[in-house]
């Protein structure tokens, strides 16, 4: 099976682990994840300002590009999906908008394409992924991180419950693990302000650290390249900051999808986490 | 008829609360405006039957002036919403019947605007001027 | 042609100046139809009117119109005028030619053309006025006040103090709405019960209310002056006039449920009175229906009722309620199928409740003191004494007939002791039952076979009637080659020898044929006896029709089974020695609904054996019975479905004999049945059914209950049991209660009967139905109230989820005296006392995009007593509120707030985003505007000043009554500042917080003022409407009804059968808006029909 898909900047980059691992880890379940031959940045925020069509434009020629290949999309970048499935959202009401900016391309979208994280098609494809696990994970004991974009606003992105949503705790128990729930799962991690106030970026994050330690996770899972960047790299001036912290590995969920698939260790790039989760990895006799 | 010294004669449509009682305030508080327009007084504008409107024209109206109350302060409820789409289809059929749409307004005048009540009369009179007899020199 | 009078008013100079009224006088009386015509100074004046009055008498003028100011200062004036002149008011109209003309035109020549075209088109219309009567409605004098708040109680106390009959409705047993269930109001701290209840006994004594409680409104119809409305008093099962309140049935009832009047902190029983103080002081059953448990019995046990009182520990009780519809309670209790449990609602949760051995429990620990009876009643008789038959003796002797059983073999029981082995169902059991029944004056005659030692027709004429129950026990045959071999058993005959201790030797290797239940029992029983036992089934397991819990405890003791296997023949000389089978494929369902089983072509096989037990079906034996009773084509009795007589009079027949091999409970419960037809029959009374409806939670409720592990039945350890000591030992104390407690009470009331038991005046009704009560009023005030918010909807505040975050309402509760914690304010996980409570405002309210747009009012103000409230009771506690306003927009609100802040109650401006907990404690995230900091706090207890909406339900209800509701369903007042107290509907008044969120002291007002609309009716003998409406020529309508719906008052209605449309004329309010909408000019409103108008444009435009 081959499914077109959008890996956006920072998969090639900063969040490469999660590139790579996702990749391999599909392709053990049979499935190639086919690059799109043309892509461009999505634009990373979604405009709020109903008229401003500019914001519009990037994600419009993606979705356009992504039809010539495919009427499903995978978008692993929770601020991709964001942008992307909102997109979809008003141009499906806001036919004005969708024929001023189709007039104003090349390529001409008619809003069928599909949005769809990786979670949701693992989620979907639950046998796939239960047929082909070689390493049970073990009760390994997860905190499910989800952030924020991929929850909210709830109408238009339709992910899961935006105050107790579960998916994510799903896909770690097909997994083996036992997800540890949290309450500020769906909190803030500090998003942009890492670049200009990033003592509240560490703060935020610290919070949720703090808060999933507390409830008993080994480590954190999660999705969004922002927010595993806050919550990983920071993590050496939340020590600065609060004496009382207790490092705490977060993987990205492909990660742990690879490694339960049986993955090469090559591939699932553990390396680039700043907070080396080799550590419980091998508690579980997992590496 | 000469345009120069035309003098429109315009049909005024007024529901009791609203309207009739804001040409009653610019009475009172003496505001000047032309003669053309005779108050006929309703209790309510959804009173007013299209058949009415055609009635005038038909009679020599060169204007015909309906109003009613604000949206939300019809004392009847909704009155004033019934007579909007009757006029709003009516106007799509004044073209067809050769009247200028233009001879026939409706307008939103609560109690307190005798001041409106008096620019509206003043406009719409010269209006009126202005599109010329309904009979004679074409609609 | 009239003879119109005009009469042009100079009005001093303000129209002479400017109109000639001289030259206007002139022209006007030159013009058709005016009679005479003259100006005057100051026409409202006294010789000006005289002028009028003197006029039409002299000059027989019959219609007139008045030149002069605006018809809003004196059209009144002159109509009553004319009336004085003699003439109808309604041909009086008024020609506005002073501030539509004089005022504002500066010409005299131009204001006196344009107030002669306006008065000549007031001539034509008043030349087609008709003299209009008012028209008059009478009005019932009696009110209906709808809802027992304090919004209620005002308006009904101050309509009856007007000396008018006043019915006031409430849903509730008792009156008292919300404002009962308030600790303190503020500002002034008031204890709510001490101002409240006086008014609430003002009510219920006062001799002009009627006051109906637990009822409400079901329809309406009429209109002001003369409603109709049908009211349904809805049945507490308890009398009330009777009742005592007392409060000893209260002390006894086994049910708890949850209190709603204390918002689910607590608990309150089944049969309960709302809060001590309540009017009237009587107490309700809460009842839903029966459960269904009890409906799936077909006897009609009560389980939730025996269950109830075991959890409450009257076992003697529940033994007794047991026995009420079935003597069976120690054999029920052990080999019942149960289908009771197949339907129990805890097995939606988690697993169903062990219904039967629950029985079986009350029955080992429940005493009963035997007490031998002697019937004297009309003779019966009855055939057989299995579990159908006795049950019918036992129902009989209960209602004092004296019955005789006849039993053909010699011990009794039937099935039950040679049918079922003693590890199952020991012989003691059946014991207890059968003596049980006995005590009822049961004669049973064992050895004397019916057609044989006596003949039917002889007991035909012994007794008055005669039930047959003589069951089916005769073997089925396999027809199979080989069948009558040695050593190939019949099932029921095998089990028959067992049971009765004769001898019978069994091979080391046993096949049984079959898959119910004597299958499985005889397999278990050959395998006590020693050999190794198969049972040869030829379905799967999903099909076998033997109890699953018997199957699973026959794997236990090491039984084979092999599935889709039949036997084809059975091999041997004289004995058998082997048994060819064939393998089975599952094909499609047959009549049973089971999956025919096709045979594999090819697959045979072959097994040694030393025995074959054959236990595939049974039927029954008929041969005795002679060609007047119908058959069925199974071999089994024709009886009526309904009284369970066969085709020869006065013979009944119940059991296995109608049914075929079928369950025990249901043979008790034909002979249940049978006994009431016997005796209704013979009493010559009408047959009655106990009807049932099905009461149970709803699906919804099921989720917040916690799953809990059904009690597992201890039994003998598989090593021990070799011999026929019973397997299943029962429940002991311990396990019973916890058992118990997983009941659901799905009908809340079980009828279990306890509180008739102790109530001395005899006020219990389990029977009572509802009561339609019908009423004449005039006039109706809704005060029908408000529900909080539902606190689920806001996910982020963890209502529900965690124990301690508590509603506004609660909270009250808590501060309550009479509450829960008796004033004590108390975290409801553990009951300690908070140190610090977090209170957040505007919980659901002023938040456009997700739940209320509007403001709830109250909350700012009773948020602030509860902070203070709190700070008295804990002296060292820290209350503090997120607020986003505080509103304190009444008298001595300001005052207080700034008492509560220096009191030490800290406010913090900012909403909060979410309450969770860590480590134990509840975690308050929000934000801090003025600071413009996030804050998290630690609070013991967090409660929620929830947002109001209207009453739930009320909006099904105000449809009933056609007044309208806004979008979000508060009633509609007919003008939002000058009619607050009115609906739309005339003689429907509006009080309370029904018609939007308001305090107190407003809705008090506000009740006052609408009493006081209605008094202005219901003291008149009649109201007067002004005739200006719209009517309808019947002649011209044709019953289209276009003019129905543009009505915004509901006062047209299409009369079907006359198929034209009919007006309400009380309700018509004279808008025209169906005079323009109808399209043959069938509706027209009086006095100014189309003509008239046409007329007026016409003289407007015309050229002089």
């Amino acid at each position: 099976m081959k499914i077109p898909y959008y890996p956006g900047c920072t998969l090639y980059t900063k969040a490469k682990p999660l590139n790579d691992s996702l990749h391999a880890s599909f392709r053990q379940l049979g499935v190639e994840l086919n690059e799109l031959a043309h892509w461009y940045c999505c634009g990373t925020t979604f405009t709020l300002a109903r008229d401003n069509r500019m914001s519009l434009i990037a994600p419009v020629r993606i979705l356009a590009k992504a039809q010539e290949e495919g009427d499903q999309l995978i978008v692993p970048c929770s601020v991709c999906y964001n942008t992307l499935k909102r997109a979809n959202y008003i141009l499906k009401e806001d036919t004005e908008t969708l024929d001023i900016i189709n007039e104003h391309l090349e390529e001409s979208y008619n809003v069928k394409e599909e949005v769809v994280h990786p979670i949701e098609f693992l989620v979907k494809n639950e046998q796939l992924v239960k047929d082909n696990i070689k390493k049970n994970l073990a009760g390994m004991k997860l905190g499910c991180y989800y952030g924020c974009l991929l929850l909210r606003p709830q109408e238009e992105l339709q992910f899961d419950d935006p105050e107790s949503p579960s998916i994510f705790e799903n896909l770690v128990r097909l997994l083996g693990a036992t997800p540890v729930d949290f309450p500020l799962k769906v909190e803030c991690c500090g998003s942009y302000l890492v670049v200009n106030s990033p003592d509240a970026a560490v703060e935020a994050s610290y919070k949720l650290l703090r808060n999933a330690r507390g409830n008993g996770a080994e480590a954190l899972v999660t999705s969004c390249p922002l927010c595993h960047y806050n919550l990983d790299a920071l993590q050496a001036k939340m020590k600065q900051a609060h004496s009382d912290f207790q490092e705490l590995p977060v993987f990205y969920f492909s990660q742990l999808l690879a490694i339960a698939l049986g993955v090469e260790e090559n591939y699932v790039g553990l390396e680039q986490n700043k907070v080396s989760p080799k550590t419980v990895l091998k508690e579980h006799n997992l590496l | 008829m000469n345009k120069e010294n035309f003098e429109p004669k315009i049909i005024g449509f007024f529901c009791k609360w609203c309207t009739s009682a804001a040409a009653d305030l610019a009475g009172t508080s003496r505001k000047k405006y032309p003669p053309n327009v005779v108050p006929i007084r309703f209790f309510c504008s959804s009173r007013i039957d299209p058949q009415h409107i055609l009635h005038a024209f038909e009679h020599g109206a060169d204007g015909v002036l309906i109003g009613g109350c604000h949206f939300g302060d019809c004392h009847y409820q909704d009155g004033n919403y019934k007579t909007a789409r009757r006029v709003a289809l009516l106007h799509n059929l004044l073209n067809d019947l050769g009247i200028d749409k233009r001879r026939l307004r409706l307008e939103w005048i609560s109690a307190a605007e005798g001041e409106k009540f008096t620019k509206v009369i003043q406009e719409f009179t010269d209006e009126i001027k202005k599109l010329g007899p309904i009979r004679g020199n074409g609609a | 042609m009239k003879n119109i009078g005009v009469f042009i008013c100079h009005c001093g100079i303000n129209i002479a100046k400017t109109v000639d009224v001289e030259a206007l006088t002139e022209e006007i009386k030159k013009y058709p139809g005016v009679a005479h015509a003259e100006n005057y100074k100051y026409m409202c004046s006294d010789p000006g009117q005289n002028i009028i009055t003197e006029a039409i008498k002299k000059h027989k003028l019959d219609a007139i119109v008045v030149s002069a100011c605006s018809p809003t200062l004196h059209e009144n004036t002159f109509r009553n005028t004319t009336a004085r002149g003699g003439l109808n008011r309604y041909v009086c109209e008024m020609a506005n030619i002073r501030e539509h003309c004089s005022w504002v035109h500066d010409e005299k020549d131009i204001a006196t053309k344009k107030a002669a075209k306006i008065i000549k088109s007031i001539i034509e219309k008043v030349k087609y006025d008709e003299p209009l009567d008012p028209i008059l409605v009478n009005v019932t004098k009696r009110s209906l006040v709808v809802g027992g708040g304090i919004a209620g109680i005002q308006a009904a106390l101050d309509i009856a103090n007007a000396g008018v009959e006043t019915i006031l409705v409430e849903k509730s047993p008792s009156i008292g709405g919300h404002m009962i269930q308030l600790s303190e109001t503020f500002p002034t701290l008031d204890c709510s019960q001490c101002i409240m209840t006086p008014k609430m006994v003002e009510v219920a004594q006062h001799d002009k209310i009627t006051l109906l409680t637990y009822s409400e409104v079901e329809e309406i119809a009429g209109s002001v002056g003369n409603f109709h409305v049908k009211i349904r008093q809805k049945s507490p099962y308890i009398d009330w006039e009777k009742c005592n309140g007392c409060g000893e049935c209260d002390q006894v009832c086994p049910v708890t449920t949850n209190d709603e009047f204390e918002c689910n902190l607590s608990d309150r029983k089944a049969i309960y009175r709302p809060f001590p103080q309540a009017v009237p002081n009587r107490y309700t059953i809460s009842k839903k229906g029966h459960p269904p448990c009890r409906i799936a019995c077909p006897a009609g046990v009560n389980a939730q009722g025996y269950i109830a009182l075991i959890r409450a520990g009257k076992y003697k009780e529940a033994l007794a309620l047991e026995r009420e519809a079935n003597p069976f309670a120690s054999v029920c209790g052990r080999v019942c199928n149960h289908p009771c449990e197949s339907d129990c609602v805890r097995g939606e949760v988690d697993q169903p409740v062990a219904i039967a051995s629950l029985k079986r429990f009350a029955v080992e620990n429940g005493s009963y003191e035997f007490e031998q009876k002697k019937p004297t009643g009309e003779k019966i008789a009855v055939i057989g004494s299995g579990p159908g038959g006795l049950s019918c003796a036992y129902f009989l002797a209960k209602q004092n007939y004296q019955v005789t059983v006849y039993e053909a073999e010699k011990i009794v029981g039937g099935m039950l002791v040679l049918g079922i082995p003693e590890f199952r169902l020991p012989r003691d059991s059946i014991k207890q039952d059968i003596d049980f029944i006995k005590s009822f004056g049961v004669q049973i005659k064992t050895g004397v076979k019916v057609g044989e030692h006596v003949s039917l027709s002889e007991l035909q004429k012994e007794y008055r009637a005669v039930f047959l129950a003589t069951g089916a026990y005769e073997e089925m045959k396999l027809n199979v080659e080989g069948e009558n071999l040695e050593g190939v058993l019949h099932c029921i005959d095998f089990l028959k020898k067992v049971n009765l201790s004769e001898k019978v030797s069994l091979g080391k290797n046993v096949v049984v044929i079959g898959g119910g239940n004597a299958a499985v029992d005889a397999a278990r029983v050959a395998k006590r006896e020693g050999s190794n036992v198969t049972i040869l089934y030829r379905r799967s397991r999903r099909e076998m029709p033997a109890n699953s819990w018997e199957v699973d405890e026959a794997i236990e003791e090491g039984i084979k089974i092999e599935f889709l296997v039949a036997p084809t023949k059975a091999i041997g000389k004289d004995k058998i020695e082997k048994v060819e089978c064939i393998r089975m494929e599952l094909g499609e369902p047959d009549s049973s609904g089971r999956r025919r089983p096709i045979p594999v072509k090819g697959s045979e096989f072959t097994v040694p054996v030393d025995n074959m037990i054959l236990a595939i079906s049974q039927r029954p034996k008929t041969d005795w019975l002679s060609s007047e009773f119908e058959r069925t084509k199974w071999g089994t009795l024709v009886v009526d479905a309904d009284t369970l007589e066969t085709t020869v009079k006065g013979v009944y027949a119940g059991g296995d004999l109608v049914s075929g091999p079928a369950t025990i409970i249901e043979a008790v419960a034909a002979g249940q049945k049978a006994a009431e037809t016997i005796d209704a029959k013979i009493r010559g009374i009408k047959l009655e059914r106990k009807e049932y409806a099905t009461g149970r939670p709803d699906p919804e409720e099921l989720k917040s209950i916690q799953k809990r592990q059904r009690a597992q039945m201890p039994t003998l350890d598989v090593s021990k049991r070799k011999g026929y000591d019973e397997v299943e030992l029962g429940f002991d104390k311990e396990s019973a209660a916890k058992e118990a407690d997983r009941c659901l009470n799905c009908a809340i009331c079980c009828e279990c009967q306890q509180c008739e038991e102790v109530c001395e005046p005899d006020a219990i009704a389990h029977d009572m139905n509802d009561k339609i009560l019908e009423y004449d009023v005039g006039a109706l005030v809704v005060a029908t109230g408000f529900d909080i918010y539902e606190p689920e909807r806001l996910k982020e505040y963890g209502y529900g989820t965690i124990p301690d975050v508590v509603t506004s309402l609660q909270f009250e509760r808590l501060l309550s005296a009479s509450g829960p914690t008796a004033g004590d304010v108390k975290r409801p996980s553990d009951g300690t006392v908070p140190k610090r409570v977090v209170f957040i405002q505007c919980a659901g309210s002023r938040d456009k995009e997700n739940h209320l747009e509007y403001c709830s009012k109250i909350c700012c103000m009773y948020t602030a007593k509860h902070a203070l409230l709190y700070k008295h009771r804990v002296h060292e506690g820290e209350p503090i509120i997120f607020y986003i306003d505080v509103r304190t927009a009444g008298k001595g609100y300001e005052e207080f707030y700034n008492r509560v802040t220096d009191e030490g109650t800290t406010y913090i401006r900012g909403k909060v985003s979410k309450v969770y907990q860590d480590n134990g404690k509840i975690v308050v995230m929000g934000a801090d505007t003025l600071s413009g900091k996030q804050v998290e706090v630690e609070a013991d207890m967090v409660v929620l000043a929830m947002g109001i909406v209207p009453t739930r339900g009320s909006e099904e209800f105000v449809r009933r009554l056609k007044i309208q509701c806004d979008a979000n369903e508060w009633l509609t007042e007919a003008h939002p500042k000058l009619r607050p107290v009115e609906s739309n509907t005339a003689g429907i008044f509006l009080a309370g917080a029904a018609q939007g969120p308001k305090d107190i002291p407003e809705v008090v007002s506000q009740a006052s003022g609408a009493a006081s609309k209605a008094i202005a009716i219901l003291t008149q003998k009649e109201i007067t409407f002004e005739p200006t409406i719209a009517g309808v020529n019947e002649d011209l309508c044709s019953g289209c009804s276009i003019c129905v719906g543009v009505c915004p008052y509901n006062a047209r209605e299409l009369d079907k059968e006359e198929m034209v449309v009919k007006v309400t004329e009380s309700l018509c309010q004279g808008c025209g808006s169906c005079s323009s909408a109808c399209p043959s000019g069938a509706a027209q409103q009086r006095n100014l029909i189309d003509i008239q108008i046409e007329k007026m444009v016409t003289s407007a435009l015309e050229e002089k």
